[in-house]
């Protein structure tokens, strides 16, 4: 029972569908319509079948009727007292006859008498059931069903005069009911083919109605954050029903334009004017502890410390100043052929220098010539140095870091291999997204993380034609590889 | 004491009236409780399906207990000669009548007399198929001479609004019955317009009792039949009674009838109920014209045939 609730309440919060609803309903509507058009039909088919069985027949009584009643109308005064036996009835049918299962009968005081030959289709105790059952109704008209090929029609009319001259009965077997019959059914599947029918249609006119839907969702989700110039969406063709909705939609896209191009220049002139402080604040801590011996060890320490984050600063600020350039599509990244192997022999050596704490390994020996890639040799160096230093970054203090050069095919392939703590899967896409760090992955004490590093690797690689991507399992490291075009030249 | 205080007297005496009514002589199939309490007995030629006479009957029993008080049992006949004959054997005290049998029951009963009579509202309608009716050549009009050499229908032999009117109206317009090539009668005068749609006759004659001229036609059948001739306004329908001169209740039975008959109108609603079965606007005293001239026109016209007239193949 529990379960159940459980689920019926998370069911509850499930989102639904428009399309299914309006399609659900629109087959129960044809459903119920097709049910009472059914029941309706067969009710009319009932009433007036029987009222034109009714009528005819009451058409038909006539003739026979009228030689009974003129036969009465010419007894004798004494034969009218004297009225009536079975004789009688005989007397006054005597002459008429039906064919096809057709009779006549007079049932009164005296007993019953029926037509010639209406004993070749009849038992007595049958025509005198059919006859009491048509007496018995109020318009003295049945149709007796007992038989569903053939159902028999049944008119009694009072002979004039009391009980003793009783009734006259005229009877037909209704033969054209099994082409009704059949006429019904026709019309039953008629209707089933129509209900298939009206909801495939109804299917494919949701389909159709809800395509601009569709197509809406399709573009909003081709927008991207950094593109915003063209995330409008044109309302031309589109359904008057949603003209507001997407004018609303570009009106906020606007506004998301004009902040976003605020926030860029905003970051692109505080980056610009403080590298130049920055710059200078550098350059006179340089001067200071290379020129001056006499420092006390707290001070140069100091002021080393002090150099570093100027340096880490001056990185962010370029980091920030390359994002903001692409994003107004100013950065200059080259696509030329260069010779990769010594970008990456380059990179290798900063890394050394850089980071001397670290075991840091190559395989640049294996290629004894020149490896030409299509490029930008600087930002190459740019995105290696990155690598290397988030391996440093998330690896184990002194951890071994690999560098590897290889040529498959039409690219060129550069990694970088830590032994750090690696990336669960569902997190590697996300690393690449500006201002986004893996979840559940730490960094030493004193270091920090801008976010920006990989994005910007990814958008300069991208920008060279070529691409990043990352291997990783965590508790065993990662490996980032770079993917270059080789050029044939 | 007024009129109403003198007419509830006869009320204090009802057992006796109910001893007196057990001496009468019963119809085979009444029950002896029935006869028990009945006042009068009323009958009428079988003209209509019985069922419809029976109900039609029903109203004006009903109708005539609640005026008058007195119980008043229809006795159905099996044919006119049978509801003639009920008066003349006393098993009927009152009857009500076309003009043939009115006729032929005063002439033969001196103590019969026509108790109320029809307001003139009868008219003798010939009815035709409407396609018949659209063929005939412009400026050509039906008129009761098209039945030369056609088949006719009409009601019973004994029927004096749709058989010995329309004699007296083709007599009247100098045409001979032998004119017609076929004649027939049909006693249920309803069934006459369904013979014409079925096209087992030409022509037939109806009665018409009000201003709608084909009243009597089924609803099914009105677009197939057209009304082809009506007769001038005339009285057809009236109650004879038989008297007892030397019986003061009879006579005092017989005048609340009369009484109750002359009231009727369309105000209340058993009147109503009782002129819309019958189609008359509602009934008058006996005038010097109605029945005794129309009689006398019978008489002579019954001369000429020697007898009741008959048609020539029936």
């Amino acid at each position: 029972m529990r379960p159940l609730f459980r689920r019926l309440m998370n069911n509850r919060h499930r989102s639904w569908s428009i399309a299914r609803r309006l399609f659900g309903i629109s087959l129960l509507l044809i459903l119920l319509q097709s049910v009472i058009s059914s029941v309706v039909t067969t009710q009319l088919r009932r009433h007036f079948f029987h009222e034109h069985l009714e009528e005819t027949l009451s058409r038909q009584i006539v003739s026979s009727y009228n030689v009974i009643s003129d036969r009465l109308d010419q007894l004798s005064v004494d034969q009218a007292y004297a009225c009536c036996s079975i004789d009688d009835y005989r007397s006054w049918l005597e002459g008429l006859s039906f064919e096809n299962g057709k009779a006549g009968l007079i049932i009164g005081a005296a007993g019953l008498q029926a037509t010639r030959d209406a004993d070749r289709f009849y038992g007595t105790t049958e025509l005198s059931r059919y006859a009491k059952d048509a007496i018995a109704s109020s318009s003295g008209f049945t149709v007796d069903e007992a038989d569903e090929d053939v159902p028999l029609a049944v008119k009694a009319v009072k002979l004039p005069g009391g009980d003793q001259t009783g009734f006259y009965v005229y009877m037909r077997p209704v033969y054209s009911m099994p082409l009704v019959r059949t006429l019904m059914q026709i019309k039953l599947v008629s209707e089933l083919v129509l209900m298939l029918a009206l909801a495939v249609a109804l299917l494919v006119g949701l389909r159709l109605i809800f395509r601009p839907v569709r197509r809406i969702q399709s573009d909003l989700a081709g927008i991207e954050l950094n593109r915003l110039e063209s995330a409008e969406l044109s309302s031309r063709d589109r359904p008057r029903e949603f003209q507001p909705l997407l004018q609303e939609f570009n009106g906020m896209v606007g506004r998301l334009r004009r902040s976003s191009a605020d926030q860029k220049q905003f970051a692109s002139t505080i980056s610009h004017e403080f590298r130049t402080p920055m710059t200078v604040i550098s350059g006179f801590i340089q001067s200071v502890l290379n020129r001056d011996e006499g420092l006390r060890v707290q001070s140069r320490d100091a002021l080393m410390l002090a150099n570093r984050e100027v340096l880490r600063l001056n990185r962010m600020l370029s980091d920030l100043l390359d994002l903001s350039r692409a994003d107004n599509n100013q950065l200059k990244v080259l696509r030329e052929p260069f010779d990769c192997l010594t970008s990456f022999r380059e990179a290798f050596h900063l890394a050394q220098a850089a980071f001397p704490g670290n075991t840091i390994t190559v395989n640049e020996h294996e290629f004894e010539t020149p490896v030409w890639a299509v490029g930008d040799p600087d930002r190459l160096v740019q995105c290696l140095k990155n690598l290397i230093g988030n391996s440093v970054k998330y690896s184990e203090l002194n951890s071994a870091i690999e560098l590897h050069f290889e040529v498959q095919g039409e690219c060129v392939l550069f990694s970088v291999v830590d032994h750090g703590q690696g990336i669960p899967g569902d997190q590697q896409e996300r690393i690449f997204e500006r201002f986004q760090r893996a979840e559940g992955v730490t960094l030493r004490r004193g270091d920090s993380s801008s976010g920006l590093g990989l994005s910007i690797v990814k958008m300069l690689m991208e920008g060279m034609g070529g691409g990043v991507r990352v291997e990783s399992e965590v508790g065993i490291g990662s490996r980032f590889i770079l993917t270059l075009q080789r050029s044939l030249l | 004491m007024g009129w109403i205080g003198l007419w509830r007297w006869p009320l204090l005496f009802a057992p006796l009236l109910l001893l007196t009514s057990c001496t009468q002589e019963t119809l085979p199939g009444a029950s002896p409780v029935e006869t028990q309490s009945i006042d009068l007995r009323i009958t009428e030629p079988p003209w209509e399906p019985q069922a419809q006479m029976s109900r039609r009957m029903k109203h004006l029993t009903t109708y005539l207990k609640a005026s008058t008080g007195l119980t008043v049992k229809y006795i159905p006949a099996i044919n006119y000669d049978h509801s003639y004959s009920m008066m003349e054997r006393g098993h009927a005290d009152l009857v009500l009548v076309g003009v043939y049998g009115g006729y032929r029951l005063l002439k033969a009963l001196p103590n019969a007399r026509p108790l109320v009579v029809q307001k003139p509202s009868y008219r003798v309608v010939m009815l035709a198929r409407r396609r018949w009716m659209e063929k005939l050549d412009s400026g050509e009009e039906p008129s009761l001479a098209s039945v030369k050499g056609r088949r006719v229908g009409f009601g019973s032999r004994f029927s004096g609004s749709t058989f010995l009117q329309p004699m007296l109206a083709l007599q009247e317009e100098g045409l001979d019955p032998s004119v017609m090539a076929h004649c027939t009668h049909e006693p249920v005068q309803r069934h006459l317009p369904i013979q014409v749609a079925n096209g087992l006759l030409d022509f037939v004659f109806v009665p018409s009792f009000n201003d709608q001229q084909d009243h009597f036609v089924p609803e099914s059948l009105r677009d197939e039949l057209a009304v082809a001739w009506i007769g001038t306004p005339r009285r057809n329908d009236y109650v004879v009674a038989l008297d007892r001169p030397d019986d003061s209740q009879r006579k005092e039975q017989l005048r609340l009838v009369q009484e109750a008959f002359l009231n009727l109108d369309r105000s209340s609603l058993d009147g109503r109920v009782v002129l819309n079965a019958r189609g008359f606007p509602g009934y008058e005293l006996p005038t010097p014209e109605f029945p005794q001239m129309t009689n006398q026109r019978l008489e002579s016209l019954l001369a000429m045939y020697g007898g009741r007239p008959i048609c020539e193949d029936s």
